[in-house]
């Protein structure tokens, strides 16, 4: 199992639409994701459980991977989180 | 954050007529300027229908959460749209959405507007709306949404 922290860093942190690539993405993935805030530990692959981290810019998040394909998902969410999900700030 | 504290009877419409996601869109847009919440039905529909084209906000589970910042809001509010037969809002889920929270956020207020959006999403995944969906009233719906809430 991998696990890691990644900072949020996009202005308007984990939004539904922020929420909706990041599902989209752990959904490729048949390892089991979660993404952990202040004690709350929520299914990387719900929209519903995504929204329930109300995950603000700067938000500290645990990324655990855990599957055959862990490596490559770690990697590729991070990647996600970390270029601001495509957003300009 | 509860949900009953975002929204009002008055901004609770269990009979939503759309037949399509721009009718309900645009309905609710237009009660909430009938209602004085917004100044300009259109100026909300076509933010909500920006929003969209970006991306569908159905949550699944016949939930969506159509959103966007307004200028000139003083508060974020919450108004819950019932749509009986359920409408295709391209949920990633296939399913029909019934129920449509509408969040029209003031700018400069993200996290409030993440608090709202996880109130919601709590209150959903929770299994609380089949119940909703058998209330008629704006006032019977509103008191379960307030007993609902933990």
């Amino acid at each position: 199992m991998i696990v890691h922290t990644v900072k949020l860093t996009n202005r308007l942190g984990l939004h539904a639409r922020a929420a909706a690539k990041l599902v989209h993405l752990a959904g490729q993935f048949s390892a089991e994701i979660t993404l952990a805030l202040d004690g709350e530990s929520v299914d990387a692959k719900s929209i519903l459980g995504i929204l329930l981290l109300a995950a603000v810019q700067g938000s500290d998040l645990t990324l655990s991977c855990d599957g055959v394909d862990e490596d490559s998902a770690a990697t590729a969410l991070t990647d996600l989180i970390e270029s601001r999900f495509g957003e300009p700030e | 954050m509860h949900l009953a504290e975002l929204t009002d009877p008055e901004l609770i419409f269990p009979d939503i007529k759309g037949s399509d996601g721009d009718g309900v869109l645009r309905e609710l847009a237009e009660r909430l300027a009938a209602l004085g919440h917004v100044r300009k039905a259109e100026v909300l529909f076509q933010r909500l229908r920006e929003r969209e084209e970006l991306g569908s906000t159905a949550l699944g589970r016949g939930v969506a959460v159509p959103h966007c910042r307004l200028q000139g809001l003083s508060e974020l509010l919450v108004a819950i749209g019932v749509c009986r037969d359920g409408i295709d809002f391209a949920a990633e889920d296939g399913e029909p959405v019934r129920v449509f929270f509408l969040v029209v956020s003031p700018n400069n207020a993200a996290a409030e507007h993440l608090h709202c959006l996880a109130a919601i999403s709590k209150w959903v995944k929770n299994g609380r709306l089949p119940r909703l969906l058998e209330l008629e009233e704006p006032d019977e719906i509103y008191r379960w949404i307030d007993d609902s809430n933990d």
